[in-house]
């Protein structure tokens, strides 16, 4: 073969190797960015709390700054997977048990507001996201400043609002508090697909039953009323620990995968 | 650069070579004959004759402007630089479909001395070229893939060899200032009458950068010695370097765009670091008979420390900068020969040796005052690589050439490690040792035919050794295996080369960087991933004086389990260096020469985690200069558009306010590339 035609082969063999290449079909890393959208409401008691109280709320306040949505498993999930790997193998480098390892974050949104959790259910549009798989959320709840705070019942620099009514074999005492303490409440279940189509909608229910479901109302008896008759909590007493103890609980925040629309 | 616009310029590249590669072939047999005439000798090493060797002489595109000697590699097919930590730091390199980061994947040698550290705590094969002076760079030699049996430890993507020489015969002093109060003194004694391969070179820089915590310094000495002793040739390299950076690190895209941070601003200002490398090589290069051969040894000393902040505060409210550091005292043995069997089969071998005494560590500091507050890494890593390889070499026939080699190599590991991660808490781990032999066959055919065209096949198994970090008591130490086929159609001339070819590479244990670590890690389940690329490069000397080089690789890479791409790899990298160097005349009897050179790198958009890409890059860089007898002057330009392109670019979490609330959704983030720069040179060559 000449010299002519070899160059004329390698021009059209160097042509379409290039061009092949060049035009297969192009692969992506994965995953988009999108965006998910929640709701958030107060669940009020179903029925008496441990201690024996029907639990009657009139205000729920809750100054939240922001929620996210993160990869980690939520603490007791992670420690009992642990168990069972390690009943079924060799120790592998696993988790520290006790530490919720948040992962990494999946969506999150500043909220920076009061919400009130008696009134109508909170709906968070277009909460920044991207797709995967979201096993915990961590809620972050900050004292709100005059301006948050402004509009609400919540006095400045409180977090945490409650009033109302608890009843007990015949006793009766209305009750309020508020309490200025920070929450992380981190490694709280909130498993679902957070989708690419943007669909994807969780909802959050704080349980407020076991906000207070500790709490011994007998220890407001010697408490005397305000002149509207409500009692103001004291500071150290047990009913205002109980609050904090039950604030603080990750279980009384519920984080629900709503089903997708048209499914 | 638009897409669309990409689209046109990957079109206009098909093109230009489908016109390039002929245009050689008219001008091919008689330059080279004419090359061959001109008694060309091979210095340094000889050639592996793999069939994806690439031999390039940098010193005759030295009027194309480059930052060092590393920038020398961006005239190798496929490779593109990235220096997105500051100048001093290793630049992180990509070829072929690869993120071979700072060296994990190309093994690099200088002068006969392996440049790749060994378990380097900042990335496995942290390759550090910054120490070489790159007027003394006579020869660059890359073998893409792992075809040639002398390919060892980080031949995974390719390996890339630089020779020390100096053809300009006696005294060069050159001056450089420029943007950015940047300032470069060189200094190359070559005694006449003495070989090429003997020089004395010193250089000293410094710059205070372009930005904000970029100011960089240098200091490199280079010392080589080579003389014929009967039948020997001896030749012994002495180098000494020292360098220190800061860097700017990322630009969160958010903030940029909000105007929180400026383009080329810098977050923490405390990033940086600093490097320095002392070594000596001795070698004894043999005939004897028909048989040739060479016989090295080397001896290096590394110094290693980075600091670095990617993630702001977002794993501590204390601040995440960590502290990496890295220390190494190196020596091993490199031996090989060639033989003739027959007429027609020869027979090459060697040995290779090494041995590594490393201790390293990583912790994180408080942002505010350094303080560490977590240790974790602390670690002491004794290394042995040893190997042996053979190859044969036959010509059947006058169009036929195959070659079929082994390569054995036994790798051991003993640790020390204080402090080992053991998921999310520290755990001391103590003692361990972990050994692993890993074997690399290797075969190539070679089909001549016209004239000047050849047609290569090779097929090649390589690897890369284990972070010595992660390994376990007793653990077979688990290599990084590559198997890489490629196939390639090569033009040879006179007056220009030209090849295309396709390749496919599966790597079983690949290595993705993970901004929030610092370290280059597997991706648990997905480990495996594939490359599928091809390349185009030419080589023209259309008239005297002028050379083009052109090149553009595409490649694909993707996990095996799931089919997705590799991020941060540049799909297309393309490249075309046109120098001019000839004296235009005399004045006065005294002769006058022009030197003129442009560069110019494609980077096409790099996939980026969820889905995203970055944007291509076009980046044009020009210099001339007039030289009078033996004083020259000359201008460099970089960036001579003044493009605004982002270096690095990452998608991943970060939070840079240090206060509760702020976003941890990945985000983009990017490294502000280098923007127009202008450097004045004055040089005497006596």
């Amino acid at each position: 073969m000449s010299d002519k035609r070899w160059v004329s082969w390698s021009m059209v063999a160097s042509a379409f190797a290039m061009v092949t290449v060049f035009h297969c079909g192009p692969v992506s890393t994965g995953g988009a960015r999108t965006s998910i959208q929640a709701s958030l409401r107060g669940a009020t008691p179903t029925g008496p709390t441990s201690a024996g109280w029907s639990v009657t709320y009139e205000q729920a306040l809750l100054s939240v700054d922001s929620l996210r949505w993160n990869v980690g498993e939520p603490v007791f999930e992670a420690r009992l997977r642990q168990r069972l790997f390690r009943a079924i193998s060799i120790g592998t480098a696993f988790a520290h048990p006790g530490h919720y390892s948040p992962g990494d974050a999946l969506a999150d949104t500043s909220v920076l507001r009061v919400l009130d959790l008696m009134g109508p259910t909170v709906q968070l549009t277009s909460i920044t996201a991207v797709t995967g798989t979201s096993n915990s959320a961590t809620l972050t709840l900050r004292p709100a400043d005059a301006a948050r705070a402004a509009g609400t019942t919540l006095s400045a620099g409180n977090t945490v609002r409650v009033q109302g009514t608890a009843a007990k074999a015949g006793a009766t005492v209305r009750f309020r508090m508020e309490l200025a303490d920070a929450f992380d409440i981190a490694g709280t279940p909130a498993h679902g697909e957070i989708r690419a189509d943007g669909t994807t909608s969780f909802a959050i229910a704080v349980d407020l039953g076991l906000w207070l479901d500790r709490a011994d109302f007998s220890t407001l008896a010697m408490v005397a009323p305000a002149m509207d008759g409500v009692v103001d909590v004291p500071a150290d007493g047990q009913v205002r620990n109980a609050l904090f103890r039950g604030v603080s609980n990750g279980s009384a925040y519920r984080v629900t995968l709503l089903p997708a629309s048209g499914q | 650069m638009t897409r669309g616009s990409l689209t046109r310029t990957k079109y206009a590249l098909c093109a230009a070579y489908t016109l390039l590669a002929p245009a050689a072939g008219a001008q091919a047999r008689a330059g080279r004959e004419a090359s061959e005439s001109q008694g060309a000798t091979v210095r340094g090493r000889a050639t592996s004759g793999s069939p994806t060797e690439q031999t390039i002489a940098p010193q005759e595109l030295r009027a194309v402007p480059r930052g060092g000697a590393p920038d020398l590699l961006a005239l190798a097919p496929g490779f593109f630089l990235s220096s997105h930590a500051g100048e001093g730091k290793a630049h992180q390199f990509f070829l072929r479909g690869f993120d071979a980061q700072h060296g994990q994947d190309v093994e690099f040698s200088v002068g006969g001395a392996p440049v790749n550290d060994v378990s380097n705590a900042h990335g496995q094969g942290y390759a550090d070229l910054n120490y070489v002076i790159p007027e003394v760079v006579d020869r660059l030699t890359v073998i893409e893939g792992p075809y040639d049996p002398h390919q060892g430890d980080f031949a995974v993507a390719a390996s890339a060899r630089m020779d020390l020489a100096v053809r300009d015969r006696g005294v060069l002093v050159r001056g450089q200032y420029g943007t950015y109060d940047a300032m470069r003194a060189v200094a190359v004694w070559a005694p006449r009458g003495a070989s090429n391969e003997t020089f004395v070179a010193g250089e000293l820089g410094r710059s205070n950068g372009w930005g904000p915590s970029r100011a960089s310094q240098r200091a490199a000495a280079m010392a080589q010695y080579q003389r014929e002793l009967g039948a020997f040739t001896v030749r012994a390299l002495l180098q000494s370097y020292a360098g220190s950076w800061q860097s700017a690190g990322v630009v969160r895209e958010p903030d940029f765009l909000q105007g929180i941070q400026g383009f080329f601003e810098a977050r923490d200002p405390q990033q940086g670091g600093f490097s320095a490398r002392h070594g000596a090589v001795i070698e004894a290069r043999f005939r004897h008979g028909s048989t040739t051969g060479s016989i090295r040894a080397w001896l290096t000393r590394r110094e290693f420390r980075a600091r670095e902040n990617y993630t702001g505060f977002a794993l501590d409210p204390r601040g995440d900068r960590y502290e990496q550091t890295y220390s190494a005292t190196s020596f091993g043995l490199d031996a090989e020969a060639r033989q003739p069997l027959l007429s027609w089969l020869n027979l090459r071998g060697g040995a290779f040796a090494r041995h590594d005494v490393t201790t390293q560590s990583m912790q994180r500091e408080r942002f505010v005052d350094a303080v560490a507050y977590q240790r974790m890494i602390d670690a002491d890593v004794n290394a042995t690589d040893i190997a042996l390889w053979a190859e044969l070499e036959a010509r059947p026939l006058s169009w036929l050439e195959l070659r079929a080699g082994l390569r054995g190599d036994g790798l051991a590991f003993q640790i020390d490690d204080r402090i080992a991660r053991s998921g999310g808490a520290m755990e001391p781990r103590g003692r361990r040792d972990a050994q692993g032999i890993h074997l690399g066959p290797k075969a190539s055919a070679r089909l001549r035919f016209a004239r000047d065209w050849t047609l290569d096949l090779a097929y090649g198994k390589g690897f890369r050794s284990p972070q010595a970090t992660t390994l376990g008591q007793g653990e077979n130490a688990p290599f990084a295996t590559v198997h890489s086929g490629e196939a390639a159609l090569r033009f040879n001339g006179a007056r220009g080369s030209a090849s295309v070819s396709g390749y496919l590479t599966h790597v079983d244990r690949d290595l993705v960087f993970d901004p929030v670590l610092g370290q280059n890690l597997t991706i648990a389940g997905a480990e495996a991933t594939t490359r599928v690329g091809a390349s185009a490069n030419a080589r023209l000397a259309p008239v005297r004086g002028l050379v083009l080089l052109a090149s553009a690789t595409y490649a694909r890479a993707s996990f095996d389990a799931t089919g997705r791409a590799v991020p941060y790899v540049p799909s297309l990298v393309a490249r075309l260096d046109a120098a001019f160097d000839r004296e235009i005349g005399r004045v006065r009897g005294v002769p006058v020469a022009l030197s003129a050179g442009v560069g110019a790198s494609l980077i096409g958009y790099r996939e980026l985690p969820f889905s995203e890409r970055s944007e291509p890059v076009l980046l044009v860089d020009a210099g001339a200069s007039v030289r009078v007898s033996v004083v020259e002057v000359g201008v460099k330009l970089r960036n001579v558009f003044d493009a605004r392109w982002r270096d690095g670019q990452f998608n991943y979490s970060s939070d840079w306010d240090a206060a509760p609330g702020g976003s941890r959704v990945p985000v983009r983030h990017f490294t502000a590339g280098r923007p127009f720069t202008a450097d004045f040179t004055v040089g005497v060559q006596l």
